[in-house]
């Protein structure tokens, strides 16, 4: 690679650099905003909105028409998804059971009820909105096909470029 | 006793999920990494839409209701 190519991918990773840390910045600002509402009011309705509808927004807009199904090699990777699945089912199981059990929600607390009580405290309930925006960021990006950087998938051979 | 139950196996399955992770960012790993997870959810076409539904829900369930 020669020095100009070397400059213009070094001023396309600080673009993109650039862009992560003001889309960092811009979502800890929306968060904060959204902490300081109440729920079961029109704002905190509006302000949970508009994250929602600019998903699915972006999701129409950049995710393929015809989805390709991620497939692993098996041979790398016998089982990737079979332990969190039984995680997963394990924390539904326990999420319906305490739901469904009967006397108070403190004694049987679930996933919203206890973070009810940590969106008591406005930092905390930033935090928590911000992870959400993040999720959602993350869906977006996970959903366009675009291959992953550090965190590459161990494609099936067939499915080798 | 109850809530104290109730407490231990969420704090259990907190550890589960934290250890989970941590065994899938090894390098010989059979558990897949939580972004690559994340990709075949969103690469599924049916899997995509409960994914984007499941996370408007949460959101409107948590802060707005």
């Amino acid at each position: 690679m020669g020095p100009t190519a070397e400059r213009a991918g070094g001023r396309h990773q600080d673009r993109a650099t650039g862009a992560r840390i003001a889309l960092v910045a811009a979502g800890v600002a929306y968060a904060l905003f959204a902490a300081s509402t109440t729920a079961f009011t029109r704002s905190a309705n509006i302000v949970t909105a508009v994250p929602i509808v600019a998903l699915v927004v972006l999701v129409v807009w950049r995710w393929p028409l015809r989805a390709r199904p991620l497939k692993l090699d098996p041979e790398e990777a016998p089982h990737p998804w079979r332990a969190w699945v039984v995680l997963f089912g394990a924390i539904v199981l326990w999420e319906l059971a305490d739901y469904a059990a009967r006397g108070s929600r403190a004694d049987h607390p679930t996933l919203s009820s206890m973070l009810d009580a940590v969106d008591r405290y406005f930092v905390l309930k930033a935090f928590v909105f911000f992870l959400w925006l993040s999720l959602g960021a993350a869906i977006v990006r996970r959903g366009r096909g675009r291959r992953l950087g550090a965190q590459q998938p161990r494609r099936a051979p067939s499915e080798a470029p | 006793m109850t809530s104290a139950l109730s407490y231990a196996v969420w704090a259990l399955l907190g550890l589960a999920t934290l250890a989970l992770w941590a065994r899938s960012r090894a390098a010989e790993s059979s558990p897949a990494r939580p972004a690559v997870v994340l990709e075949r959810l969103a690469s599924g076409p049916f899997l995509r839409v409960a994914l984007v539904l499941a996370w408007g829900w949460a959101g409107w369930h948590l802060f707005a209701r």
